[in-house]
């Protein structure tokens, strides 16, 4: 039984020297013209549209494909200014050229935050191991730089030190003292692997064994990433100058680490059940073995414990590793198109069971040569024929859906915010950045050392005397509470209508981020579209409506200077849904302000449409 | 003037905002979901317990409870930094939760569940619906199926709320008026329930957006973009409730509310239990932070009163108002964890733990199957997750025989095809 290996994995195996054995080489696609891929994956998806009867649907004119991508690429809506100078731009290559211009904007930065904050279940803090926001902050600098998919993942994977000096711990620290939780969904988000019944007992399914998810888990063996309470090395430190609550405050970006500590080594679980391997016995670092003969086998360099997370990191994002490149390809298609071609992301381990097995492998073989440029792939699709297609709707459970456009989708809660945040202030929202990582950093102790609770026990002088210098400013020497060292305030007023991606992480469960379905990061790729009554009622009666139809909102102000009733209509119609109005909308508008009805009531019912909450 | 809508009554009041509904938002392209159940449930003959449970509330400690530190002590290796304690029924349980072991004659704790995953999220999913999630398929939770099978539970309240989490598609391959009615914080109740702008504006809103927007829907064709029509008519049928103040835990006295306890789990039971007493049949409260990998004792120190403050109110409050004999409540938890402790905490175990049910005509002080020694197997009487829900649902009387179709033509039962475990009911 043991010897069973998933299927998937030994053709990844025959393809780990090089892609050679795929049907396309990455040369293939390498320095083709954007054009030139585009028309590969259109007719990968023609000829599979034409295999199965069905064809592409028609085309989207200008107006839905700018909502559409603003939507996808911003992260937004765009204003009605945006879309006039959009057509007012009518040389050949326009939508070229906008995807281009909202790509390098900063709400590409905010709209792929919020994706990945999704997937990596980014929270302002991790319990007991306190606040986060260096993490936050470093994920948002790798999107702003464009940091290739497999050198981030790689950063995340091998990051060391403190998370206040390293954001990147963030990744680890996020499953401290886990490291079995940590590994599944590791494998399940970077590879598609569908490991999480292997940690307990051999995978029914998959065929992944126990032993196989554990000398994978042992190459995290040697790493240190627990769950430290600042709380005891606080309670040891307190006094009168400083509080219990200060301490943990100051101790927390400190303690919270991930180091190599060379005398650590995973052991099996007390009730392994099987015989190859005794409870308690330490395991051996091993690259699940893909059995094929003519696999070439990956030499682990045991001896080398400090480099052994890094030899997983580097089995990991290998552009040989053809399952890495496809989860990530997968996973961009999904959030283009709606759907994936495999489902669900997190389970690719058949690849036969895609829906279209020769785009994914295409799809495959363009983030490697694009080397996993996340930018210049989603520019790809963007520019197909195939997205610039009309939506279509769900189709029925159990029927195929073989992209004759994208799926019709709702917002994501993000993107029905944020569009609601610009319409109210205006796309300058866009470059309002929050910023805490800073606050984190200044209390990195200096020096470093070690940082365990009976270490810092120690060095209560100097950390006292380090503690002295923060509290400089007078502000901070009156302040003795829970905010002295580290200060976050409440978002109040204006400040409160910024983009998602910049307001707590995740938003509180009242919120109408969390009602629209923003995941609570808790489990990867947990944001829902599915809708309520809760969220039907926010749309109606809350906050967010109030304010997006009251004075202070800046459309608003915008419609009321439009000289007649006509044009306030056509205003709100572009501002909220992107076009005008037809002459029978209009009409009925009109009825509707000649019947006591306001602009404000106007702006209410558009809000409140199927057709702005959905992305045609 | 008064708006029409002051002058009713509920009843009337919620036939006006139906038509109202009707008109503004299309019903006629979506027909509501009948009031009355899709077929009577045949209650004679049944045999104990059928049907006694007119509601039920689940308690979801997620993370995964520790059976051997709760509800399941054990000596020698396996036992924890807590010590077993004597209870008000002739089983013990751990000192971690000293007022749920005083009602401990109301119990009745089922030691002998059994699990296959052990990780949470699909765990989480497995004990919610006795199904594993697997392809695109969305299964059921309870109260979608005894919504399916029993109707709605009242005329402008939902039959299923959630509180503390999300619904995540709780209605499964049902209708979507079949997902709980999601209460994200307990304090703040379902909140943004009074019209912006006024009643009275209300309706010449709602009848300009169904013109605006109805060659939207006519064209999508997406049943999606339709749920919508459904989530808009339950919003609005639910502002015009009499029972809306059942949201709304400020109608409660200071004492009581502190009998349950200022964390969410507390207020999320006192909620549940108002909810329950007006029309609410199927409530749904989630506690997170059980997941004790390390500091076990520390965290069980912090987290486990909490729980045993609201738990215990919350019976007792039922008990006292004599609900409690026809209110089923259950503590679920996705697994258990494992007996091996080692000074610090313990990792997932789904091969045995522990659930508890009491009220609903379950036999009161009395423990279910057993753990072997250590508490790593089931010795006695295994309960599987489908047949846990089929014993709910057997006392919330569903015909959990019965087959559902799902859209996709597959055949769903409640509780996977499973017996009920009749020993449970008095």
């Amino acid at each position: 039984m043991r010897s069973a290996f998933p299927s998937m994995l030994i053709r990844c195996v025959c393809c780990l020297s090089t892609l050679a054995c795929c049907s396309i080489a990455v040369h293939e696609c390498h320095g083709q013209s954007i054009s030139e891929v585009a028309g590969r994956i259109d007719g990968l998806i023609r000829s599979d549209l034409n295999k199965h009867g069905q064809s592409l649907n028609s085309a989207v004119n200008d107006a839905q494909f700018a909502r559409r991508v603003y939507l996808d690429v911003m992260g937004r809506i765009p204003t009605a200014s945006e879309l006039a100078s959009y057509h007012n731009d009518q040389a050949a290559g326009h939508r070229a050229r906008l995807i281009d211009r909202l790509l390098a904007s900063d709400g590409y930065r905010s709209q792929m935050f919020n994706w990945l904050a999704d997937m990596l279940r980014v929270r302002d803090e991790y319990s007991r191991t306190g606040q986060t926001y260096t993490f936050h902050t470093w994920i948002k600098e790798q999107i702003a730089a464009n940091r290739p998919w497999d050198a981030m993942v790689h950063d995340m994977i091998t990051a060391s030190g403190r998370l206040g000096e390293n954001g990147a711990t963030g990744y680890l620290l996020r499953d401290a003292g886990m490291p079995l939780d940590s590994l599944s969904n590791t494998l399940t988000i970077f590879l598609g692997a569908n490991v999480a019944c292997a940690q307990c007992h051999d995978h029914p399914f998959a065929e992944w064994t126990q032993r196989d998810f554990y000398e994978m888990a042992a190459f995290f063996g040697a790493t240190r990433f627990e769950r430290d309470d600042p709380r005891k090395p606080a309670k040891a430190m307190r006094d009168e100058e400083f509080s219990k609550a200060n301490l943990v405050t100051l101790l927390r970006p400190n303690m919270a680490r991930v180091i190599h500590e060379n005398d650590r080594w995973l052991k099996f679980p007390q009730d392994y059940a099987y015989d190859d391997a005794q409870p308690g016995d330490a395991v051996v670092p091993k690259f699940v073995q893909w059995s094929d003969s003519s696999s070439q086998k990956i030499r682990v360099r045991i001896g080398h414990k400090d480099q052994l997370r890094a030899q997983f990191a580097d089995w990991l994002v290998s552009r040989n590793n053809p399952r890495f490149a496809t989860a990530i390809a997968n996973r961009l298609w999904k959030k283009l198109f709606g759907v994936a071609v495999q489902e669900p992301i997190t389970d690719l381990d058949d690849k036969a069971q895609a829906t279209n097995p020769k785009l994914l492998e295409y799809l495959t073989v363009l983030m490697v040569a694009e080397n996993f440029d996340l930018r210049a792939f989603q520019r790809h699709l963007l520019n197909s024929e195939t997205y610039q297609r009309q939506a279509s709707p769900a189709p029925a459970q159990g029927v195929t859906y073989r992209f004759p456009g994208p799926l019709l989708r709702r917002m994501t809660a993000e993107q029905a915010w944020d569009s609601a945040v610009v319409l109210i202030r205006g796309p300058q929202v866009d470059r309002i950045q929050t910023d805490h990582s800073a606050k984190m950093r200044r209390l990195v102790i200096p020096g470093g050392g070690p940082m365990d609770a009976k270490s810092l026990i120690r060095r209560k002088d100097e950390i006292f005397a380090f503690a002295r210098t923060l509290i400089a400013g007078k502000q901070e020497q009156r302040n003795t509470g829970r905010g002295r060292f580290m200060r976050i305030g409440k978002l109040r007023g204006d400040r409160a209508w910024i983009r998602a991606s910049e307001l707590p992480q995740p938003a509180n469960p009242s919120h109408f981020l969390r009602i629209a379905g923003q995941s609570a990061r808790d489990v990867p790729d947990d944001g829902s579209t599915e809708g309520g009554i809760t969220e039907a009622l926010a749309f109606m009666n809350g906050e967010l409506a109030s304010r997006l139809t009251g004075n202070q909102s800046l459309v608003m102000q915008q419609v009321s200077q439009e000289d007649s009733a006509g044009q306030r209509v056509e205003l709100l119609y572009l501002s909220f849904l992107s076009r005008r109005p037809t002459a029978h909308e209009l009409q009925l508008c009109l009825n509707a302000l000649n019947d006591g009805l306001e602009t404000a009531d106007l702006a209410w019912a558009l809000l409140n449409t199927r057709e702005f909450l959905f992305i045609q | 003037m008064n708006h029409p809508l002051d002058t009713f009554d509920s009843q009337s009041r919620r036939k006006f905002v139906e038509r109202c509904a009707a008109t503004a938002l299309g019903l006629s392209v979506v027909p509501t979901e009948p009031l009355a159940a899709t077929e009577p449930v045949e209650k004679q003959g049944r045999g104990p317990g059928f049907g006694q449970a007119q509601r039920v509330i689940v308690l979801q400690l997620l993370g995964g409870l520790s059976h051997i530190d709760s509800f399941d002590p054990k000596s020698g290796r396996s036992k924890g930094p807590g010590e077993a304690i004597q209870t008000a029924a002739d089983f013990r349980m751990t000192e971690y939760f000293p007022k749920t072991a005083t009602l401990a004659d109301k119990l009745c704790v089922i030691r002998s569940m059994s699990a296959e995953v052990g990780v949470h999220a699909p765990a989480q999913y497995v004990m919610r619906t006795a199904y594993t999630a697997r392809g695109t398929i969305r299964h059921p939770h309870l109260g979608a199926w005894a919504q399916h099978y029993l109707g709605s539970s009242h005329d402008t309240m939902p039959s299923n709320v959630c509180i503390n989490r999300r619904s995540d598609q709780g209605n499964g391959f049902f209708p979507s008026n079949h997902a709980p009615l999601a209460i994200g914080d307990p304090n703040d109740g379902v909140g943004n329930v009074n019209p912006l702008g006024g009643k009275r504006k209300l309706s010449k809103r709602l009848k300009l957006l169904n013109g605006l927007d109805s060659e939207f829907r006519r064209k999508s064709g997406d049943k999606r973009v339709q749920a919508y029509n459904g989530y808009y008519d339950d919003a609005l049928s639910l502002m015009s409730s009499s029972e809306l103040s059942a949201f709304d835990l400020t109608q409660e006295t200071r004492a009581v509310r502190d009998a349950y306890g200022a964390s969410r789990i507390g207020q999320g039971c006192l909620l549940a239990r108002r909810l329950i007493s007006s029309g609410v049949r199927f409530v749904e409260v989630a506690h997170d932070g059980w997941d004790f990998h390390k500091n076990l004792e520390d965290d069980m120190t912090e987290l486990a009163p909490v729980f045993d403050q609201a738990y215990f109110a919350l019976l007792t409050d039922l008990n006292r108002s004599g609900l409690l004999d026809s209110t089923l409540v259950v503590v679920t938890t996705e697994f258990g964890r494992k007996p091996d402790f080692d000074g610090n905490g313990r990792g997932h175990h789904p091969l045995c733990f522990s659930t508890v049910l009491a009220g609903g005509g379950v036999k009161p002080g009395y423990v279910h199957g057993k753990s072997d020694a250590h508490g790593h197997d089931v010795d006695t009487d295994r309960v599987s997750v489908g047949a846990f829900h089929a014993t709910i649902g057997w006392s919330a009387g569903l015909p959990i025989e019965k087959e559902a179709i799902s859209p996709s033509g597959r055949p769903f039962t409640v509780g996977d095809s499973e017996a009920p475990i009749l020993n449970v009911f008095a």
